[in-house]
């Protein structure tokens, strides 16, 4: 928990907001807002959104290798 | 310069494509891999749709109809990308987190009503999720 609340207030934008979502999460379990399994549902939901930013970062990349790529081609 | 430059670049596409036609079919399919998919309007228009009905998702209406909305445009976009063919590989994995989510919350609310709570915090994933994918899909080439 201690990491979590360090990451929620660390400089790094995407890390700070999923740990504050995880806090947030786990503070709605503790006030026994949400189920036990929807609270794992939740947190399983948060680690899924981790690779989809890995997928994003590689096509943004793909995409600005490709326009870098043609741009040398054009210079050719 | 420029002529050294238009010589190396085709020197090394004719070496690139020597390899690729001489190291077999495995080789050519991973190479295939880093061929990223382009623009599609399809596409575009079908993840803001997703985004859209996130946005009007209302935790204190009932959730079935709503989730199932949502995880019938999110199937859409994935039939629609694996109908277009392999190079779409790079879609479908992006959107694979955001079909579990859609698809976990429709699964639930199917079975009883899940609490407001659990909606609201469901909504603010999904959105993440969403935007983050329709980001991707539209700032292709």
């Amino acid at each position: 928990m201690n990491e979590l609340e360090q990451l929620a207030t660390s400089d790094k934008g995407w890390a700070a907001a999923r740990a504050a979502m995880a806090l947030q999460f786990s503070d709605l379990r503790k006030q026994e807002k949400i189920s036990e399994s929807e609270y794992q549902e939740l947190l399983e939901d948060l680690v899924r959104s981790d690779t989809l930013d890995k997928e994003a970062d590689d096509i943004k990349t793909k995409a600005l290798l490709i326009s870098a790529i043609s741009a040398l081609s054009k210079m050719a | 310069m420029v002529d050294l430059e238009a010589t190396m670049t085709t020197r090394f596409m004719l070496l690139l494509a020597t390899i690729l036609l001489t190291a077999g079919c495995s080789t050519f399919n991973k190479a295939a891999s880093y061929i990223p998919s382009f623009w599609d309007d399809n596409q575009s228009a079908a993840i803001i749709d997703v985004r859209q009905s996130i946005k009007n998702l209302d935790c204190e209406k009932p959730h079935l109809d709503q989730a199932y909305a949502i995880q019938q445009q999110i199937q859409w976009f994935r039939l629609y990308s694996e109908s277009k063919g392999a190079r779409q590989k790079d879609v479908l994995d992006l959107t694979e987190p955001l079909h579990q989510t859609a698809e976990d919350f429709y699964n639930r609310s199917k079975e009883q009503q899940g609490s407001v709570y659990y909606c609201e915090a469901k909504k603010s994933v999904l959105d993440i999720q969403a935007s983050k994918a329709a980001e991707a899909v539209m700032r292709r080439f």
